[in-house]
């Protein structure tokens, strides 16, 4: 089925039940009401026109004041086509609740399991949410929550992430919910990254040599002589691209890099 | 407190154990009671490839009741994926699974640039298939030897290792990595191939062939091998299906869902893929599955050494990766089975949600399905030949 | 024959008797160890040890010593929760039947330390004992892969003692003594249809197998190793077992597949005669003839022990007592009514 066929299919029987649809790069999602949620499962699978007996994953999504989503994908491995079965939990961010749908695919049971330990979403009918499967057991808040800030990212910027205007922000902020605006929204604002390109190819370079070096373990004369070959054709290269520069115009975003 | 404590303190009841609680069984034969033995495989033991912990009940030989613990290598990688630019995350993704890290970094790469609507071109994508196809047989290597050594069998071990080897020069020579790849980079790769790269991978393809044959006659040919893994741990489609087990493990039972078939990517649409099935679904059928996809790869290894177009080795890309506001769910067939990158882009440099789908995640899930009424041998010859990564399950 | 270590003074015998016995229980024990590590590195496509050496020689030869003095370092744990008094000495008790075995193992003309004349009674009788050297490990480790695997020895010995037993009982039919001299001897002097001098191995075939199998089983040697199975139970009764102690189960294996090696010599294959029906001179030069010959076959049969573990997987455990059971028994009780039969229609 064509994923049109696969939403008008849904709005045939859900009919005002189906929240949203919608179709992004050939693959259709479906939001339906929670109350469906598992009937809409079942369709997926006993429907001899969706066939979706492969259960694949399950995903929570955070929604930010909307609470949160929770994303089933489902595949049919006679017709070749897939659903994004979609569900908004009610509850909001305080409570987030949905049913399960163990009852359908028992591959839903540690996924739900995952859900629940990183974004808190309670599944009704789930034969037992704890212990935490993938925290440790007495871990507390809910990682995957866009509130629940990265402590390492809050004490130390990842140092690939430099942006000359909104490091120097980031840095002081301490609490959880202006981390997140920190981490959504105002990174995007970098302008010019001179120092950002210039300090992960760096990093990345230095990465490299020394782990191709420490497994190969290997002569470091070799190494030497290595390193000394690659500096030279690095160096080649970078006169190739000047030159390449300076006669023409034709490498816009690509070659501004390298010529710096 | 952890699962054990609490089991303990509940009496050797694991409270809320998914599925099921855990009932120690006690029954009377006769005048004599006896009591199930509760036994902790793991997190630390030899037959567990890693840190995974299964937690079985056991009368005498037989497995009772069997419970996986997992989360011991847990590193949230999907919270640090939201917190990375879409360059960093591909040298992230080649962590978790590290015997499949090529086919991970793939993935990633691919939902950007489809999201991004990156042309990628055809001497990159080329390459990406061969090295994929490369590192699935890499992987299947590690899995042909380990199962062997859980058997008991040791040479099968020594002998995979030769040719891992020679495949780890070959793909380091291309590389500098020897498990961690990071070759990808979004609309393309990090170098060319190096010289004599192919001539190299034209010799080694007939070479793993033709070592892949002494596989099968030291261990499918061997009587032993048979007792133990023939009926052993059979799985039926339809429950695999549902626990959306994936791979070898799938093809075992029949059902060639495969995604380099039924739904291509790289350029798997213009070479001919062989998905090899079995029909039992057993440890013996997983493992011949293993061996044939192996020389399943060798021809796809052929065909794209015989196609390789010259051409640029990556697109020219913004220098700032940002991927347009949206979703999208990108599957991949990585050695152990289904591998699943679902993005969620809010237009921003970082992705606003990275779930990865990992085989072997629902692979272990799996397990007690099979473990429980066999014998406790016979968990090895299941957890060898369900075939997953600890750190593929944690992630 | 007197033993040639024998001499006047009784106290000083038993001392140079003590003495061979431990010097040749360490030495083979060594020596078979590392043959298996390079012999089965080579087969692995591997070279095994090659660094330790002892003076110029290298290609690994000092390796074992080197593990010993390893083991030694390291530091003696016992688990809190063990049984201190049976854990401490259960590696002892596993090792000195072997030992105990090597006394009435003849490997030359007058190369013995005892003759007596329930030689084979009394070797198979001490084999047995190891398993409960085997059993005090596991329960005392207090450790539950300890005890499956000590069950599991145990059930392992009870099933394939018998057709050792009735393996070893059926030459001692043929020969008509349990003296291991007096088998080797009449063993020599046995001629197939008035032609063909051979030995015990040719006419009990089957016999020597079944010997030879249970012999691997009850060494724990692979495929019968699940008692220690790695993958299964971790080390079975050895696994909170460390330094001198697991060096001890060790040696105890090692020395294991030299003892049981030799029985099989001397029962099937002819002892200290090169070859069937010959001559050894008699004195110095027969006695060292003799002892080459005996240590070549135990060698080349300890190897063939190291081959089936490079080649085989590993049985499952109600597989191995299946196979005990119902194939190599009644193999062993009809080997034996054949041979009987044999022994009284025939002169």
């Amino acid at each position: 089925m064509t994923p049109e066929e696969i939403t008008d299919l849904f709005l045939d029987r859900f009919g005002d039940r189906l929240v949203d649809r919608e179709i992004a790069y050939g693959q259709a999602t479906v939001t339906v009401a929670p109350d469906v949620l598992v009937t809409a499962a079942r369709v997926c699978k006993e429907d001899p026109r969706l066939d979706c007996r492969l259960f694949d994953f399950m995903t929570g999504v955070d929604l930010g004041d909307e609470g949160f989503a929770v994303i089933t994908h489902l595949y049919s491995p006679e017709q070749r086509h897939q659903v994004h079965l979609r569900a908004v939990a009610p509850g909001g961010r305080e409570d987030p609740r949905l049913p399960s749908i163990t009852s359908v695919y028992r591959g839903a049971n540690w996924q739900e399991r995952e859900i629940w330990d990183m974004f808190g979403i309670v599944f009704e009918g789930h034969p037992g949410l704890a212990p935490r499967i993938l925290t440790v057991e007495n871990f507390e808040g809910w990682p995957l929550r866009k509130d629940f800030a990265l402590t390492t990212r809050l004490a130390k910027p990842w140092p690939g992430e430099k942006e000359e205007s909104s490091a120097p922000k980031r840095r002081g902020k301490g609490t959880a919910t202006e981390a997140k605006g920190a981490g959504s929204s105002e990174a995007e604002g970098a302008g010019s990254s001179e120092a950002k390109g210039a300090g992960s190819s760096e990093a990345s370079g230095a990465l490299a040599s020394s782990g191709s070096g420490a497994e190969a373990g290997e002569d470091p004369s070799d190494r030497v002589a290595r390193a000394k070959a690659k500096a030279a054709e690095m160096r080649r290269r970078k006169r190739a691209e000047r030159e390449g520069a300076g006669e023409g115009e034709q490498q816009d975003d690509h070659g501004e890099e390298g010529s710096r | 407190m952890t699962q054990a404590a609490a089991a303990d303190a509940a009496g050797g009841v694991l409270p809320g154990a998914p599925g099921e609680s855990l009932q120690v069984e006690v029954r009377s034969d006769g005048d004599l009671q006896t009591q199930d033995m509760n036994l902790n495989i793991g997190p630390q033991h030899p037959a567990t490839h890693g840190v995974l912990r299964v937690v079985i009940d056991v009368d005498g030989e037989r497995i009772v009741r069997a419970q996986p613990v997992i989360g011991y290598m847990h590193r949230a990688f999907e919270k640090l994926a939201e917190h990375r630019d879409y360059r960093q995350i591909i040298a992230l993704v080649n962590r978790h699974d590290w015997l499949s890290a090529f086919c991970n970094e793939v993935g990633v790469a691919l939902a950007v640039e489809r999201m991004m609507e990156l042309e990628v071109p055809e001497r990159a994508q080329w390459i990406r298939t061969m090295m994929c196809e490369w590192n699935r047989i890499m992987n299947h290597l590690m899995f042909v030897s380990s199962f062997g050594l859980e058997l008991g069998a040791i040479t099968p071990m020594f002998y995979a290792f030769r040719e891992r080897e020679d495949i780890q020069n070959l793909m380091e020579s291309a590389t500098g990595g020897r498990l961690h790849f990071t070759y990808t980079r979004g609309g393309g790769l990090k170098d060319d191939l190096p010289l004599g790269f192919l001539k190299a991978s034209e010799e080694l393809v007939p070479l793993v062939r033709r070592r892949n044959q002494e596989y099968r006659d030291l261990l499918l040919g061997n009587e032993i091998f048979h007792a133990r893994t023939k009926g052993v741990g059979a799985l039926e489609p339809e429950v695999a299906l549902d626990y959306g087990v994936t791979g070898p493990a799938l093809h075992a039972t029949g059902v060639a869902e495969d995604s380099r078939v039924t739904e291509p990517y790289l350029k798997y649409d213009e070479v001919d893929v062989t998905v090899p099935v079995a029909e039992n679904g057993d440890s013996y059928d997983r493992f011949q599955v293993l061996l044939d996809r192996i020389d399943a790869s060798c021809d796809i290894i052929e065909q794209c050494l015989g196609n390789l177009p010259a051409g640029p080795f990556a697109a020219k890309t913004p220098k700032q990766v940002k991927a347009p506001e949206g979703a999208i769910y990108v599957r991949t067939e990585n050695p152990l089975g289904q591998g699943g990158y679902y993005l969620i882009s809010d237009g921003g440099k970082q992705p606003y949600r990275l779930r990865m789908r990992t085989p072997s995640f629902n692979n272990v899930q799996m397990i007690p399905h099979l473990l429980e009424g066999s014998m406790l041998p016979d968990m090895i010859a299941i957890m060898g030949s369900v075939y997953f990564v600890v750190g593929d399950v944690d992630r | 024959m007197e033993s040639i270590l024998t001499f006047d003074s009784l106290l000083f015998t038993v001392v140079v008797k003590v003495l061979v016995i431990v010097a040749f229980f360490l030495v083979a024990a060594l020596v078979v160890g590392y043959l298996e590590h390079k012999v089965m590195g080579h087969m692995q496509d591997r070279t095994g040890p090659m660094e330790a050496g002892l003076g110029p020689v290298k290609h690994g030869v000092g390796q074992l010593v080197a593990d010993g003095a390893k083991f030694i370092q390291k530091e003696d744990i016992i688990p809190r929760s063990a049984d201190r008094w049976v854990f401490a000495i259960a590696p002892g008790v596993a090792l000195v039947p072997t030992l105990m075995i090597l006394v009435v193992i003849p490997f030359g003309p007058g190369v013995w330390a005892e003759n007596l004349d329930l030689g084979l009674f009394f070797a198979l009788a001490a084999s047995g004992v190891t398993v409960i050297g085997v059993l005090m490990a596991g329960w005392a480790s207090a450790n539950k892969f300890s005890l499956m695997g000590a069950i599991r020895d145990a059930a392992q010995l009870i099933a394939y003692e018998l057709p050792l037993v009735l393996a070893g009982a059926a030459v001692a039919l043929q020969a008509g003594t349990l003296s291991l001299v007096e088998i080797v001897e009449r063993q020599n002097e046995l001629v197939l249809f008035d032609t063909i001098p051979v030995w015990y191995g040719v006419p009990q075939v089957i016999g020597f197998g079944l010997f030879f199998v249970a012999a691997m089983a009850e060494l724990n040697r692979p495929p019968f190793d699940m008692p220690i199975a790695d993958s299964e139970i971790i080390a079975g009764h050895m696994t909170e077992y460390t330094g001198l102690r697991y060096a001890f189960f060790m040696l105890s294996e090692y020395a294991g597949m030299v003892v049981l090696s030799a029985l099989a010599v001397v029962l099937f294959l002819g002892g200290w005669y090169p070859w069937p029906g010959a001559d050894l001179p008699d004195g110095a030069w027969g006695a060292v003839i003799g002892t080459v010959t005996t240590i070549a076959k135990t060698v080349i049969l300890a190897m063939v022990m190291t081959w089936a573990r490079a080649t085989f997987p590993r049985l499952r455990e109600d597989q191995l007592q299946r196979m005990a059971w119902t194939i190599l028994i009644p193999l062993a009780l009809a080997q034996i009514v054949v041979i009987a039969i044999v022994i009284v229609v025939l002169p």
